[in-house]
């Protein structure tokens, strides 16, 4: 079956000329060479199951004693803090980190769903509706956004959205009801959801722009002369022939937006508390505490193997979800390709 | 070929940032007993030999210059001894001993620069050139002189607390051995420890004391101690705490600055993750066995918990007292102010250890290291932003 | 069925007031605008905070460990930790990724396991830089792999030090690999393929016509590539953070600008733009924010370089496909 397949495929795929020159009589140097690059190749390739493979058996310890109870239970502090002062002697195993989890969540999905439409917005002004003395300083602006280190928007988000929350948006009475649930400061989802949505929205504008302008240029001049209006082509027409690639700039984003720790960890308010949609709006500016920035709050902690275990258990959630999602957006891709391919 | 422009540009800019380090290399520099010797004219390189100031070096080191401009003549008095030499001639008078120059002593930007190996001769110092380092160490007595033999390196590693002090310490002991490296890296309180007990590291920073929890074998040698103090708001009406009011505040029983005699307004409490060595000390002193009350905002470093406190008005935390600036203020802590002065005099309590953990006792480098920690002058660089331990 | 009534006239409302297309241009315009503004801000902000902070003393002297902010010295050793890892950073990373790019272009046609090969490299382009930080802290510390760091000296059952350049710019090159490969595989596969035919039917070999015309033709976009990389490398917190040890100078054999000293500082650690900026920001223990907006503002300048430097590429690369 495959000896056919290949038969099949070798002959339609390689031009005459090459396999007339190549096959024969393939040089020794040349078979080093192919060997050579294909071991690098592999290795490149299984590079991510070493990592996983690492990152996973350090946390088995934490991830087999808390079973699904480390996705779906909370009070993470607390028994970190135990197992901190526990030490070896007595080691705590089982941790829940249903509020870094759905801090996590939160933040990303909020981040995303700004981005989404802002970043929608200006992806379609850009390749569509901006004036053409305006599209190469506003493309420039978004690839420079793109790769200012996060860092710095975690900086200038500590310095001006945090003071800004605090200030405007969380009144004395407010935070006096809240205090025995929550300390509301300024640091806060909100400010989490801002300063992620500044850092992705860029990644995701770069992405959507390409979407945008690959799709079929014929589409849009029928639409045209059919008479649709310009902003009606866009919804209609070349919105939904670049939604694949939209998808899969959504899905880059929120993979750096899953893994962002040390901006998280400046402004988001360090503790791992679960908002509770019940409180109304205020829900935004409770307190919440990612995975990432806890590996980079807690990595003191690292030194008691409970701690260390948890934090690498915290890691393996990490890579597995952004696994998940670079297959998922391989298949959207996928589709993207296959969809190319019949338009032509 | 606007390329080729580009990458001629990239070159040029290159080569003058090398050209500049080259030139950095120039300098010679001069450690007296390990201090650098500040100087009008520099030492410089000339037929293989190194040229120093004399006038600089000699008063340095004890003894007093006189110049005889009509006889072009220096002589210099330490002691009983008296030395004299000639501009321009290799000889020169130690005592009544009569000394010969490697090269003739000569005037260099209005000031007298003699072969190095004159000031050793002539004065009984042990003097050192260190060529990868440009540097010049005289060094006199006994003890400098085996301590500037010093050679191989430290790794250490721990408390972010501890850091900018370790590596204060750190420069000013590899000023003295030039021939010893010395690596500081932070990590936390609990990362020193276990690097300590686990050979990752010679020397674990530590902001408190060692526990039973601890891994044994350590051996923990206490260099410094600082101030934990409480900080609030500058806008805070509240001037003074007690001990049991802060417990009350952390473990959640206040939750209203009313309550201790500020305005109806809720009080956020800024606390510190759990391995941090100062959130150790801070429960031990003030909670005991009660917990930080659960919403406390979690912070990593002493930097957080300031800029939490200093951007809002109901906010409270403990920090540092080295990292106590006009941004927040301390209320008086059961009728003591938290100043630098109480903290050295013993009556403001709050005071936490810091300690350098070794696995057995410090031996060979570390144990040199330490040494010099705890001397004279180790403990006058503590001095100057901690208490020292005398 | 109440509500889809609603919603329906809601939309045949908007339709009807034909005010649907201004509506819509101005939410795009708004966004767009947002964006320039934001890149205003944020670069506003930077200068209003840090431009005091810079003079040449501040980039050219080394930074002082003191909680008094004036003494706290310059930021030459984090440019210059920067420098090096990204040196060392493209150097581990580009002889791997054009190897796997060219074996990826070039030497895969109907193979049925290129596929899965791919979607390894693909998920590495996905795993955050966290999981990379702790993969590489834990993994160096091993005895057997101390020439990357050091090995502790005077303790018993010693380990490695596991922080390095070494350690953090090995890292870094697994965490680059994935887009490095990606961009210059895209590079390869554009030069038109007339030019390999050309050369096969001369009777060049695959590897000589790889070498000879297919790299050099694909060369704008392998430098793409790159630029890309290194501004991922330069910018990048967590790994540093985490396996470069947070020591604020270079801790190797002074002085370091010795070329015999060079293996040395890069065993050992040091400290980068980014980590001393979250080292001296109010969020870490540096205590000297005015310089960490200082830093930040110079961080900007060498990745706004970088990034036309891309541009520039970029457009002769355009050019000349035209």
């Amino acid at each position: 079956m495959e000896q056919e397949n290949a038969s099949v495929l070798i002959p339609q795929k390689t031009s005459p000329i090459t396999s007339f020159y190549t096959k024969p009589r393939k040089p020794f140097k040349e078979i080093i060479i192919e060997r050579i690059l294909l071991l690098l190749t592999i290795l490149s390739s299984i590079l991510i199951f070493f990592v996983m493979f690492f990152v996973i058996s350090k946390a088995v310890p934490v991830l087999k004693a808390s079973g699904f109870n480390f996705v779906f239970s909370g009070g993470w502090d607390d028994i970190f803090s135990k197992a901190w002062q526990a030490g070896a002697d007595q080691p705590v195993w089982r941790f829940g980190a249903l509020p870094l989890i759905a801090g996590t969540v939160l933040a990303t999905s909020g981040a995303l769903v700004f981005c989404f439409t802002f970043g929608l917005g200006c992806a379609v002004f850009i390749e569509e509706i901006c004036p053409a003395w305006l599209r190469k300083p506003l493309k420039s602006t978004v690839r420079l956004l793109a790769a200012i280190p996060s860092v710095i928007y975690g900086l200038v988000g500590l310095m001006t959205v945090v003071p800004f929350i605090s200030k405007y948006l969380i009144s004395n009475e407010l935070s006096l009801r809240m205090i025995k649930i929550c300390i509301l400061d300024g640091t806060s989802l909100l400010a989490g959801i801002i300063v992620l949505s500044m850092m992705i929205g860029p990644i995701f504008i770069a992405m959507a722009g390409d979407a945008i302008k690959s799709a079929p240029k014929r589409y849009k001049e029928a639409s045209l002369a059919l008479g649709l209006s310009h902003w009606r082509t866009i919804v209609k027409i070349i919105l939904p022939a670049a939604r694949n690639g939209i998808v899969a700039g959504a899905i880059l984003a929120a993979g750096r937006a899953i893994g962002e720790a040390i901006a998280l960890s400046m402004v988001t308010g360090s503790v791992a508390n679960l908002p509770n949609p019940a409180h109304g709006l205020v829900f935004f500016l409770e307190p919440v505490r990612t995975l990432a920035s806890t590996i980079v709050d807690n990595a003191e902690g690292m030194s008691v193997a409970a701690c260390e275990s948890a934090l690498f258990a915290c890691g393996s959630v990490l890579l597995l979800t952004c696994v998940l999602l670079s297959l998922f957006s391989r298949i959207v891709s996928g589709n993207l390709r296959q969809g190319g391919a019949s338009n032509n | 070929m606007k390329n080729r422009l580009l990458v001629v540009s990239l070159v040029a800019i290159l080569t003058l940032l090398c050209a500049q380090l080259a030139f950095a290399a120039g300098n010679i520099s001069v450690l007296v007993n390990g201090k650098a010797l500040s100087m009008d004219s520099k030492p410089f390189v000339t037929q293989g030999k190194v040229l120093v100031p004399m006038r600089a070096i000699f008063e340095t080191l004890g003894a007093s210059v006189k110049w005889d401009g009509k006889a072009q003549k220096v002589t210099a008095k330490k002691g009983d001894v008296e030395i004299a030499l000639w501009m321009g001639k290799k000889e020169a008078n130690v005592g009544s001993k009569s000394v010969t120059l490697d090269v003739a002593a000569a005037v260099d930007k209005g000031r007298t620069v003699v072969p190095l190996r004159f000031v050793a001769e002539s004065l009984g110092a042990e003097v050192d050139w260190v060529s990868d380092k440009n540097t010049v160490v005289i060094t006199t007595g006994g003890g400098g002189a085996a301590a500037a033999k010093l050679t191989g390196s430290l790794k250490m590693s721990g408390s972010t607390s501890v850091q900018p002090l370790a590596e204060e310490l750190t420069q000013t002991f590899m000023k003295e051995n030039p021939k010893v490296q010395i690596t500081v890296t932070g990590g936390g309180s609990g990362v020193g420890i276990s690097d300590a007990a686990d050979g990752k590291v010679n020397i674990g920073n530590v902001s408190r004391a060692l526990k039973d929890t601890d891994p044994k074998g350590l051996v923990a040698t206490t260099i410094a101690k600082d101030a934990i103090v409480i900080v609030v708001n500058p806008k805070n009406q509240v001037g003074a705490l007690t001990t049991e009011q802060v417990k009350k505040i952390f473990t959640g029983a206040i939750t209203n600055w009313k309550e201790i005699g500020g305005k109806n307004a809720p009080i956020l409490v800024n606390s510190r993750t759990a391995p941090s060595g100062t959130f150790d000390f801070f429960k031990e002193k003030f909670l005991g066995e009660d917990n930080v009350v659960s919403t406390a905002k979690q912070h990593a470093s002493n930097g957080l918990v300031r800029q939490a406190v200093a951007a809002n008005e109901n906010a409270v935390g403990f920090i540092s007292m080295g990292f106590v600036d006009s941004s927040i203020k301390a209320p008086k802590l059961d009728g003591v102010e938290p100043t630098l002065e109480n903290a050295k005099n013993g009556t403001y309590k709050i005071v936490r250890p810091f300690v350098m953990v070794t696995k057995g006792s410090p031996t060979g480098l570390a144990k040199s290291f330490l040494d010099f920690v705890l001397s004279s002058e180790g403990q006058s660089i503590v001095k100057k932003e901690y208490i020292s331990i005398k | 069925m109440f509500r889809e009534i609603c919603g329906r006239g809601a939309l045949r409302i908007i339709r009807t007031i034909k005010g649907e297309n201004a509506i819509g241009h101005a939410a795009c315009w708004l966004s767009g605008l947002l964006t320039l503004f934001l890149l205003l801000f944020i670069v506003i902000f930077l200068v209003l905070k840090g431009i005091h902070a810079i003079n040449w003393d501040f980039i050219t002297s080394d930074p002082r460990p003191s909680l008094n902010q004036n003494l706290t010295g310059g930021i030459l050793t984090p440019i210059i930790g920067t420098f090096l890892l990204v040196v060392l950073g493209t150097l581990f990373a580009l002889p791997w990724a054009l190897a796997t790019a060219i074996y990826l272009a070039e030497y895969t046609e109907g193979n049925l396991w290129v596929g899965p090969i791919r979607m390894g490299i693909d998920i590495l382009s996905g795993v955050p830089t966290i999981v990379f930080a702790i993969f590489g802290l834990a993994i160096f510390t091993n005895p057997h792999l101390s020439f990357f760091s050091t090995m502790v000296e005077e303790v018993t059952n010693a380990k490695a030090f596991g922080r390095s350049f070494m350690v953090s710019s090995i890292t870094m090159s697994m965490m680059v690999l994935p887009f490095i490969i990606k961009s210059i595989e895209e590079a390869i596969r554009a030069v038109p393929s007339a030019y390999k035919e050309a050369a096969y039917g001369l009777g060049i070999s695959k590897w000589r016509t790889i070498r000879k015309i297919v790299l050099p033709s694909a060369i704008s976009g392998i430098i793409t590539g790159v630029v890309l990389g290194i501004g991922r490398i330069a910018g990048d917190t967590a790994i540093v953070w985490l396996c470069l040890g947070g020591s604020m100078t270079l801790t190797g054999t002074q002085p370091w600008w010795h070329p015999q000293n060079w293996l040395a500082t890069l065993q050992n650690t040091g400290s980068t733009l980014t980590t001393y900026i979250f080292y001296s920001s109010p969020a870490g223990e540096g205590n000297s924010p005015d310089k960490a907006f200082g830093a930040g503002l110079i961080l900007i300048v060498i990745i706004l370089a970088l990034n036309s430097l891309v541009d520039h590429w970029g457009r002769y690369r355009t050019l000349r496909e035209e």
